[in-house]
């Protein structure tokens, strides 16, 4: 029996380029409970480099959240990262976040400092009985030798900067005594306070709509172009993808299926999936609107496919191939790769 | 906040609130002084014989004539040695009187000292009867007359007038004189106050009219009434009212003797809403440390609800023991508040009190547990003479509307069929483990009045076929399925009985199982369980048919016979028949006529008050039950023994000596003030 | 918040006004009256009362005016703060009430720290350590806690108690200290009888609080801004306490009001139980023999606590939840 073994574009674990901010080889998160184990993330290999934008895209169920919280360390008790290893650039040492102590000084000072996250839904993101100045404050104090004045005059500084109205005054608001908008600006302001270098924005523009979405964009291209922040933006509306992200990282059923500069996936896409989810965007067409969907639908994480997880909805399946084993990462253009037996693969198979 | 500032907040309001109620309770009272070593009394033992009772004798010439021994100087409670040698007080020869009380106690001389302590609930019968001093009393046998509080009277010829005199020199707890003045300002201050006494005061209505007390001298009281009272004397034996009251000192709280202005102020800064209430308050002895006494203990503490009572030994009480030892021996006596009777008892389990009257003790339930513990407690239970209740009393509404039970009430004949209709003895085995005897309500066994006597003891057979016949022969038949009788009239033979669910010896027990027997006769009885001062009101509105509770018919001192509402028509609840009564009692009037009988009780009362000889009115106590017996009004199953001990025991700590054995049923003949206490 | 508060204590007066006329109405229901249960007490001594002297306790009391002439006299002494004229133990109200009244609210103080110091954090140690031992042993204790009523419980530990020590623990001094003047070594006495009725009548509550804290924490717990908390940097104590544990508790404080009455009314078993000189015994005296001013003080200062009570909590739970805050 054959497992995958990635091949990343980087040929050893220890030639990672110097302005590397974070690199993730074969991450293998998985979920224990009684009906089960669920591999929800099952060797995803990536890089992000400083100030770059990632984009991981997929349908909901495939893994993306988990993949960022693994990061974070922030996974429920009964997940665990089983395998692979996250390494991250910290102050020019890479250190393996998969082997610090969860919840230890190490990863608590990186975390909110280094690393930070933004989040689907911003009123339940915030305590409802402490003000947003409270928190945002209580995060600079944490992570920075400050005084109490201090503190809150960059976190004006930081409401200021994303843009909300009447910072002095609505520091001391409580989420919801504050609009929509103004608490997507205050999560933001609050992952900002101590100038990460990797922003984690998870689906922020999921529960928005399109005007406050738009909004959120600009913010976050003008913070990244600011700070010179990395992000990587989760999501499953490509259309988010396309405009922010350089490099994008399509995933489906934890597995990682298409990698690589967002130009190149989404005008010339390569696997069957990401093709399907272009192709499944409605078009306008004069007269009517068409509408493509990808046949089948995303199985159960108990009874997953064997072989290639993606082979029971795929038009170009291969019988004989695509169900026995599963795909290695193909490499088809410098930084683009693949995971599809159509671009090769099947014989290194033993 | 911070979870360290919630503790400590906690912390804080905890320490807070335990000093609070440190500080709450009873008003600071400087601590009394510790007794001084107490040790055996200062004379030697006189040669008399201990009869484990009290002996009285009225003056000290008494006691030497009676005995031959001499009492040559009198000694005090070494607790006071120290008042009396810094001048505070004076010597123990002019505080007591010129004509002490003498007693002998039980066992032998006492020794001085102690603190007795007791349980109750704040307001209790036994803890006054401790202190209560009558003007005469009951011997411990509860026969006879006795001086106590007077020193001695003279009846007029016609029965008319008594003079009375009090003991020359004998002072309240203050120092003050103590004599007729003080008998004759409760007369005014209270006998003949409308607002006091509206109605006046029942004891002192003879006549028709209120008698009048006179000052004759210091200590020569004269009274008078316009009929003649031949039980005055006996009257005083236990008069709770006690008519007497410290007049230099209640003056200032009466209007009749005070500046309205003044009083009024007192009035309001104490928080009350007139001056009968402070009288009232004030007046009363039993938490008042302010006012003068002349009990062998006064109170120290000023609350009713306090959790503890305590009482000191008075200086000047005047009384001594037959070696001249001014009494009471023990220093201190102290009532525990605790509210409920099972804590009392555990107490006592636990050997924490010295003496406990029956009255908390719980009653035969209790006996068991309280005999095992005897030894682990290092206490003993000793025999408290009790009461002769009939249990299961069955009273029936003789003026009832409806006529065809009208009729059958008033047929003796109905009532015997009644009383043959149940067993008496499954009863007393199932409630009482036998302990009781079955018996018609009667006086108790032995005494002057021989409650064993067949005459108290008709119809108390279990006598099925016999009831049946008489029912047959009062026109009730039986129903078709032979499961119950009928009314004359056809109706179902139905009654329901009230049954008192707080009386004294288990009613409600002994109705169920009554109501059970009467089912074989034919009766069906629903019984409706109500307490005591229901069951009075009921009576009194004449809606009821039938009731069942218990009962003392008298014929034991001080329960007489002729001055209770139970035997003699002088209440208008009378039991038997309320019309009835309120028809002798208001001369026709109101109410119903009774028959001749009834109007013949109550001339009994009349001539009981007035007959100043014993021999007579025993005689008329006994008419009184012979009337009953031949009239059966009402029926009974049980009468409780009165001198079982597993029924009527009282409580003593093994330290506790001098106690009269057995007990008399008040703890007031029981001499308290000779009782002493081992030191420990 | 003043206008809030204002507006409650406004409120206070008709809830009292109409608690008063019930409580009068009830305590005068059954038939009869003081008198009657006096006379029944003394004729069950064997004394004979004679109807002039019932009449003339009944028009000395006020007891033959209409009960709603009663009513007004009562009520409008009690406003003015004359608590009127106990008829059994012959003494002003106030006095009696203000002797036991300190014991009561003692006590009941005294469990309600019990309850809050001994249930939160048994509460929170039950909810982080979902399932594990101490979880079930304290699941197990806090519903015997619940069950078993408070007098019995009172019952079993004096029987306890007494078998162990040989001590009949009842009261709140030892004979010595009870009228002793104020010291430190009564105070001691005191601590040493009190803790008994303030663990009993506090179990139930701290029994009800373990489980509703451990409920809502174990809501909270998973919720998005424990998890953001954390992705902060948050440290696991703060995790804890500032953030879950901080709107748990709300439901908690605000339902102080609700314990109040339970500690009051579950002091009345235990008190009676334990023989304590607290308001209990009075009234349960009180209405048996419906010393009918007594009684009705004693049920009004109940009430006036327990909607003091509720207010309070109230205010503080204003105070712990701004969102609350906002709406008033």
């Amino acid at each position: 029996m054959s497992n995958s073994y990635p091949t990343s574009t980087l040929d050893s674990a220890l030639e990672i380029p110097a302005n590397t901010l974070l690199s993730v080889r074969n991450l293998q998160t998985h979920f224990f409970s009684r009906e089960g184990t669920v591999k929800a993330v099952d060797g995803v290999t990536f890089d992000v480099k400083q100030g770059e934008i990632l984009g991981i895209a997929g349908e909901s169920g495939c893994g993306k959240s988990v993949t960022s919280q693994s990061i974070m360390r922030i996974l429920p008790k009964n997940a665990k990262i089983v395998g692979g290893e996250i390494l991250y650039n910290h102050q020019g040492q890479f250190i393996d976040l998969t082997t610090v102590e969860p919840d230890g000084k190490m990863i608590r000072g990186i975390r909110g400092k280094e690393i930070a996250m933004i989040f689907q839904e911003p009123m339940t993101a915030f305590s409802p009985v402490h003000t947003i100045g409270n928190q945002i404050i209580e995060t600079i104090r944490i992570h920075q030798p400050m005084s109490q004045e201090e503190a809150r005059a960059k976190a004006i500084e930081m409401l200021y900067r994303v843009g909300m109205p009447n910072p002095g005054r609505n520091i001391d608001q409580y989420t919801f005594n504050l609009s929509g908008g103004m608490r997507q600006r205050a999560m933001v302001a609050l992952a900002l306070s101590c100038q990460p270098k990797l922003l984690i924005a998870d689906e922020p523009t999921t529960a928005v709509d399109v005007t406050i979405q738009a909004q959120i964009l600009r913010l976050l291209r003008e913070i990244q172009a600011d700070l010179g922040m990395a992000i990587i933006m989760i999501t499953h509306d490509l259309g988010v993808i396309a405009e922010l992200t350089d490099r994008v990282l399509i995933m489906y059923l934890g597995k990682e299926v298409e990698y690589g500069p967002v130009k190149n996936v989404f005008h010339h896409p390569r696997h069957p999936y990401t093709r399907g989810l272009l192709a499944s965007i409605p078009k306008m067409v004069p007269g009517r609107i068409e509408i493509e969907p990808i046949e089948g639908s995303v199985p159960s994480p108990y009874a997953m496919p064997t072989g290639c997880k993606f082979h029971p909805r795929c038009r170009d399946f291969m019988r004989g191939v695509c169900e026995v084993s599963e795909p290695p990462l193909i490499p088809i253009a410098p930084g683009h790769e693949v995971s599809c037996y159509l671009y090769g693969g099947r014989e290194e198979r033993a | 906040m911070t979870k360290m500032q919630i503790s400590f907040l906690a912390i804080a309001v905890l320490l807070c609130t335990v000093v609070l109620a440190g500080c709450g309770g009873a008003p600071a009272v400087p601590a009394p002084q510790e007794p001084a070593a107490a040790g055996a009394a200062a004379a030697a033992i006189p040669n008399v014989e201990f009869t484990q009772q009290v002996v009285r004798y009225n003056t000290i010439a008494d006691y030497e004539a009676a005995t031959g021994n001499k009492i040559t100087e009198f000694h005090q409670a070494p607790m006071l040695d120290a008042l009396v040698a810094a001048g505070t007080l004076p010597p123990v020869e002019e505080r007591l009187p010129a004509e002490p009380l003498v007693l002998q106690p039980a066992d032998t001389i006492g020794e001085y000292g102690g603190t007795m302590l007791s349980g109750g609930d704040g307001e209790s019968w036994a803890q006054e009867d401790l202190l209560r001093e009558f003007p005469n009393t009951y011997g411990s046998d509860m026969e006879g007359v006795w001086p106590n509080v007077f020193m001695s009277w003279e009846v007029s010829a016609d029965g008319k007038s008594t003079t009375f005199k009090t003991r020359p020199g004998m002072k309240w707890s203050d120092g003050e004189p103590f004599g007729v003045d003080d008998f004759i300002f409760w007369y005014e201050a209270v006998a003949m106050n409308k607002e006091l006494s509206p109605n006046g005061i029942n004891e002192l209505l003879v006549g028709g009219e209120m008698g009048t007390m006179t000052k004759v001298d210091d200590t020569t009281m004269l009274m008078e009434f316009s009929a003649p009272y031949g039980i005055l004397t006996q009257r005083f034996n236990r008069w709770r009212e006690m008519p007497y009251l410290p007049a230099h000192y209640m003056k200032q709280f009466h209007p009749d003797f005070a500046d309205k202005a003044a009083l009024d102020a007192i009035v309001k800064e104490r928080g009350y809403t007139n001056w009968t209430e402070l009288f009232e308050a004030e007046r009363y002895w039993y938490n008042n440390p302010s006012i003068p006494t002349i009990f062998a203990w006064k109170a120290t503490t000023a609350s009713a609800s306090a959790a503890l009572l305590e009482y000191e030994r008075n200086p000047y009480y005047w009384k001594v023991d037959i070696a001249g030892n001014q009494l009471p021996y023990i220093d201190k006596e102290s009532l525990i508040n605790l509210g409920n009777q099972e804590g009392i008892v555990l107490k006592a389990i636990a050997g924490e009190l010295d003496y406990q009257h029956q009255e908390w003790l719980g009653g035969p339930i209790n006996f068991p547990v309280l005999k095992q513990g005897e030894q682990a407690g290092n206490y003993r239970l000793i025999l408290q003479k009790g009461w002769s209740d009939t249990a299961g009393t069955v009273n029936f509404n003789m003026s009832i509307d409806d006529p065809v039970l009208r009729e059958l009430f008033n047929n003796k004949d109905f009532r015997i069929a009644l009383s043959l209709g149940f067993d008496r003895n499954e009863i007393n085995e199932v409630v009482y483990n036998g302990t009781f005897s079955p018996s018609q309500p009667a006086p108790p066994d032995g005494g002057i009045y021989h409650g064993e006597d067949p005459a108290f003891l008709q119809y108390i057979e279990h006598d099925v076929d016999r009831a049946n016949e008489i029912l047959d022969g009062l026109g009730l038949t039986w129903n078709s399925d032979q499961t119950q009788r009928l009314l004359p009239d056809g109706r179902p033979f139905e009654l329901t009985a009230q049954a008192n669910s707080d009386g004294i010896g288990s009613p409600m027990a002994v109705a169920e199982l009554m109501v059970q027997g009467w089912k074989d006769i034919g009766l069906t009885a629903a019984i409706k369980p109500q307490p005591g001062d229901l069951q009075m009101e009921r009576r009194l509105a004449g809606d009821y048919e039938i009731q069942i509770g218990s009962a003392n018919v008298g014929g034991q001192n001080p329960i007489i016979a002729a001055l209770r509402g139970v035997a003699v028509p002088i209440v208008p609840d009378w039991m038997i028949n309320p019309p009835w009564a309120q028809w002798v009692m208001s001369d026709g009037a109101e109410g119903e006529e009774p028959p001749a009988d009834v109007k013949r009780l109550y001339e009994i009362h009349d001539e009981f008050v007035a007959e100043p000889e014993l021999e007579k009115r025993i005689e008329l106590e006994k008419e009184i039950f012979a009337i009953h017996n031949r009239n059966l009004w009402i029926i009974s199953a049980l009468k409780a023994p009165a001198d079982l001990e597993s029924v009527w025991y009282s409580y003593f700590s093994n330290r506790m000596y001098n106690i009269p054995n057995p007990v008399a049923p008040e703890y007031y003949y029981a001499v308290p003030s000779t009782w002493s206490k081992h030191s420990d | 918040m003043l206008p809030f508060i204002a507006k409650r204590l406004l409120l206070m007066v008709p809830t009292l006004i109409i608690i008063s006329f019930v409580g009068f109405i009830i305590i005068q229901a059954p038939p009869g009256d003081f008198v009657s249960s006096y006379v029944a007490g003394l004729q069950r001594q064997g004394d004979v009362i004679d109807p002039e002297l019932i009449a003339g306790l009944r028009s000395r009391f006020g007891l033959d005016q209409p009960l709603h002439i009663q009513y007004w006299r009562w009520v409008s002494n009690f406003a003015q703060g004359n608590l009127g004229y106990s008829m059994s133990l012959r003494q002003p109200v106030a006095d009696i009430i203000l002797e036991r009244l300190p014991f009561s609210v003692t006590i009941s103080l005294l469990s309600l720290i019990l309850v809050y110091v001994i249930g939160i954090p048994v509460g929170i140690l039950s909810a982080t350590r979902q399932y594990s031992l101490a979880d079930y042993t304290a699941t197990i204790i806090s519903f015997l806690g619940v069950a078993t009523p408070s007098f019995l419980l009172a019952l079993v530990m004096l029987w306890l108690l007494f078998v162990w020590t040989g001590n009949a623990q009842l009261g709140l001094y030892s004979m010595e200290m009870q009228n002793a003047p104020f010291s430190l070594a009564k105070m001691l006495d005191l601590l040493n009888h009190i803790w008994l009725p303030a663990l009993i009548v506090g179990i139930g509550g701290t029994a009800g609080l373990i489980r509703t804290m451990r409920a809502n924490l174990l809501d909270e717990l998973p919720k998005p801004y424990v998890t953001v908390a954390r992705a902060r940097g948050v440290g696991p104590t703060k995790l804890l306490y500032k953030y879950p544990l901080r709107i748990a508790i709300n439901p908690v404080i605000s339902t102080v009001g609700y314990t109040l009455p339970d500690l009051i009314e579950g002091e009345v078993l235990v008190s009676l139980v334990l023989g304590l000189p607290t308001l209990a015994p009075i009234l349960l005296r009180a209405l048996l023999q419906q010393d009918m001013w007594l009684a009705s003080s004693v049920i009004m200062i109940q009430a006036i606590l327990v909607l003091i009570g509720t207010l309070l909590s109230d205010i503080l739970l204003a105070i712990v939840d701004p969102r609350i805050r906002g709406s008033i």
